[in-house]
């Protein structure tokens, strides 16, 4: 234990250059300004930015990347916060609450706790990284494919429960997560490339793409919602109507001691399934929303503006950035796309994450997690702050009659720039149109979208555990985890269903 | 103020917005001027991911665009094939693949594509294989483990980064010619079949040798055989398949493929950059020293006669084990 602080303190030594400091800087300003655009992911921006790197100096090049990832991580709650349009499909969580808050006035407070939960939980999730890499490598080892399908239908579930206040809303939010289900299935099947729903129209064989159908669904869907909701006279000015109350210091304690628990419980969470290759962040921020709604003893806030609504999935969808990491330095195994991009920066720098990276060069490795921790820091107080102030002074000043627009375009550039497909944008058109119907009847579109971005991966998961048991589904039982997890799946929606049964019989 | 839905104009105008990415532009001058998708047929951090990833920027610096790599595994590397199968023939979409996997997989099942009427572009290196065990696991040699899947039938498994692969249809041969059944288990990738192996879900798995290099060098994976025809630097202990007596040894080529009907200027082009990238001596050291792949460079004539020539050997393969699909 000693051990690893005096390496870290070295690796401190190592990194701590303006040349670094600068790095992270520029890469967390160009993920803020990813992240907040809708239709740019921080993945986007990271591959934009890694022909750049090559001739950087390795350290200087992944803080760099590093930063562009954090930064796009916190961004996409900025827009979540002030238009209810998340700028990455992690931030759909935060919205619940963010976006209640931030329209009775205090959106100074709720992007202020979005900071500080990001903050907070990527500090712990980088400690996690640290000093328990390779236990937390070894227990996400353990979960082999029926373990994590179970894990992705719990995750599903407690979106279910844990929106909606009446059955019928429950219902709906099965519903959606179906109909997401259904859209995942749309293309080539991923294991015999068998054709399945694509009508005939070859552009659909590799499926809809994930980051178009979240822009649709998140974003355009969204801004058609809230442009038919405006009158003549709504539509002068967003400061008009929204007075800002100011955030005091005080205020601000009084939030970090009320959210305290819950930052903790979700980095803790968030570095779980960071852990585990593949789930990715948007699950653990929905997870960590319902287990902060479950455990707290007052939830009548929950969804109208609670800080700890904010302060859990900002948390939890910020751990899962540093936990990614885990495959990719005990094992070699990049454990998202963000992380296959860094493996990607890695090699071009010479260096091949895993196991021997560790023995052969410690002292890089540290200077690395070194650099991790201060991403956090010098990414939230000097890059972060005073975008906010910026961002803030715009709102008041905003005018929707020109966001409106802007977002669409941002949207059509952002699917465009996937892959050059015309179809593309024509696909963008036809799911903002449905998500915009669906939205208008009730239906629930944060859970759609998360079912639409695991349908793939539950599927995949599910045939291969069947795979390996010879087609016995029981290996779902037999399995003391995953049958745990099932359990709890099944437990969360009766506990919805329980809890609104009371609450409809008592008044 | 109760606020009152209506289809209003601004909904009109943000439609019209999008539409007006629907209006074609055309021009065109010299190839290539804008970036080029590259898709990879498996997963990050597997071989040919790795491999791809390490000569990208030379290919870059000698086109002058950047490529944007795409990983689209599945299905044992047909999903990618077929999504450039259906690309535009503008040479701003090209994948990589696998023989004889290109030409094995078409065998075995419906697809939507035609391997004969893709473009070949070159094929940059071979990559070969060792079947691995657990660290842990009780069978030290390959006799153990034969043994082992003969005294219990169909409970053994072994993962491979999909059905039709090489990986897959090595160890059916093996199998078939040693009367023993032992379960396939498809992955996106090399990286997620050996992560199986370490978690212990599967019981054995025939890697590629870059993918597998971390997780060998800190002793997590036990050899038991090497499938190529010579031994390999990174397992120098470990007998070949040939060594113990069989007659057979497999090994990859990766190339790259063009949609249909891409034009010869195009091809030679990116052929081009190509043989320029393995042709660096960094890039050379790396891929031997690193990586243990070996660069076999051929271009795209040679590449086909090879299809033409693995079309032949591994049907008589997929005959053999029964995995022809039957017409």
């Amino acid at each position: 234990m000693l051990d690893i602080f005096l390496q870290l303190w070295e690796g401190f030594l190592m990194s701590f250059t303006l040349a670094n400091i600068l790095g992270i800087a520029a890469g967390y300003g160009v993920g803020i300004i990813a992240g907040s655009i809708p239709g740019i992911m921080g993945v986007t921006a990271m591959v934009l930015i890694l022909p750049f790197t090559f001739t950087m100096p390795p350290l200087f090049a992944i803080a760099a990347m590093m930063g562009v990832y954090k930064g796009a991580c916190f961004a996409g709650s900025i827009t979540a916060t002030l238009f209810n349009i998340p700028g990455t499909p992690e931030a759909a969580a935060t919205a619940f609450d963010s976006y209640p808050m931030s329209q009775s006035g205090q959106q100074a407070r709720a992007l202020e706790i979005a900071l500080w939960a990001s903050v907070i939980g990527g500090t712990l999730s980088n400690f996690i990284l640290v000093f328990s890499a390779a236990p937390l490598s070894a227990i996400a080892l353990k979960l082999g494919p029926a373990e994590t399908a179970a894990l992705i239908l719990f995750s599903l579930t407690a979106v279910i429960s844990l929106l909606g206040n009446t059955r019928t809303d429950i219902w709906k939010g099965g519903l959606s997560v179906v109909i997401g289900l259904m859209i995942a299935t749309v293309g080539l099947d991923p294991m015999e490339s068998t054709r399945r729903y694509v009508f005939g129209l070859t552009e659909l064989d590799n499926g809809i793409p994930f980051v178009l159908a979240v822009i649709a669904f998140l974003a355009f869907a969204e801004v058609l919602e809230q442009v038919g909701q405006m009158t003549i006279i709504s539509l002068k000015k967003s400061g008009e109507k929204a007075k800002q109350i100011p955030y005091s210091w005080k205020g601000r304690w009084q939030d970090l001691k009320f959210c305290g628990k819950e930052l903790c419980r979700a980095s803790l969470l968030g570095s779980l399934f960071g852990a585990m290759p593949g789930i990715g962040a948007a699950p653990a921020a929905f997870v960590a929303y319902g287990e902060a709604k479950r455990a707290a003893k007052d939830n009548s806030l929950f969804g109208k503006g609670d800080p700890r609504g904010i302060a859990a999935p900002e948390a939890a969808n910020n751990a899962v950035a540093a936990s990614s990491l885990i495959p990719l330095v005990t094992l070699g195994i990049p454990g998202s796309v963000a992380a296959a991009v860094l493996f990607g920066a890695f090699m071009v720098q010479g260096m091949m994450p895993g196991p021997m990276l560790m023995r052969d060069s410690p002292e890089t490795l540290y200077g690395l997690f070194a650099l991790f921790i201060m991403t956090d820091f010098i990414g939230g107080f000097c890059v972060a702050l005073p975008f906010l102030a910026l961002v803030k002074r715009i709102f008041v000043t905003l005018n929707y009659s020109l966001l409106f627009p802007a977002v669409i375009v941002c949207c059509g550039i952002g699917v465009y720039a996937e892959e050059f497909h015309v179809f593309s944008i024509v696909l963008l058109g036809v799911l903002g149109g449905f998500g915009f119907l669906l939205h208008r009847n009730g239906f629930n579109i944060p859970a759609l979208v998360l079912a639409l971005i695991l349908g793939p991966f539950l599927e995949r998961q599910t045939r291969t555990a069947m795979l390996i048991s010879g087609g016995d589904p029981m290996i779902f039982l037999t399995k003391p985890i995953s049958a745990g997890l099932l359990f709890l799946a099944v437990a969360a929606i009766a506990w919805a269903f329980w809890k609104r049964m009371k609450k409809g019989s008592s008044g | 103020m109760v606020k009152r839905f209506r289809f209003s104009s601004h909904v009109i105008l943000c439609v019209f917005t999008l539409c007006m990415f629907l209006v074609p532009c055309t021009a065109q001058s010299k190839y290539p001027e804008k970036p080029i998708n590259i898709l990879v047929p498996l997963s990050a951090g597997g071989t040919a991911d790795l491999f791809i990833r390490t000569i990208a920027p030379y290919m870059e610096e000698y086109l002058g665009q950047p490529l944007i790599i795409i990983n689209r595994p599945g299905s044992g590397g047909a999903l990618a094939i077929s999504s450039v199968y259906g690309s535009k023939p503008d040479g701003y979409t090209m994948s990589f693949a696998n023989l004889p996997t290109l030409v094995t997989i078409p065998q075995m099942r419906e697809v939507t594509y035609n391997p004969e009427e893709l473009v070949y572009v070159a094929s940059p290196m071979i990559y070969e294989y060792i079947l691995f065990v657990k660290d842990d696991a009780p069978w030290n040699t390959l006799e153990d483990f034969i043994a082992a899947a003969r005294q219990a039938p169909d409970t053994l498994t072994y993962s491979t980064p999909g059905n039709g692969t090489t990986n897959h249809l090595a160890i059916e041969w093996l199998s078939k010619r040693e009367g023993i059944q032992m379960r396939p288990v498809p992955f996106p990738g090399n990286p997620q079949s050996i992560s199986a192996v370490l978690g212990g879900h599967v019981s054995a798995v025939n890697a590629s040798t870059a993918a597998a290099v971390s997780s060998y060098q800190a002793g997590l994976l036990k050899p038991l055989v090497v499938l190529s025809e010579k031994r390999i630097a990174l397992v120098p202990e470990t007998m070949t398949l040939k060594d113990k007596g069989y007659d057979f040894y497999q090994y990859s080529n990766l190339g790259a493929v063009f949609p249909p009907n891409t034009p010869e200027e195009f091809r030679k082009k990116m052929e081009d950059a190509i043989r320029h990238a393995v042709e660096q001596k960094d890039v050379q050291e790396k891929v031997a020293k690193e990586l243990f792949i070996t660069i076999d460079f051929k271009d795209g004539n040679a590449y086909r006669a090879k299809c033409e020539e693995y079309r032949a050997i591994w049907g008589a393969i997929l005959k053999d084990v029964g995995l022809q699909m039957k017409k």
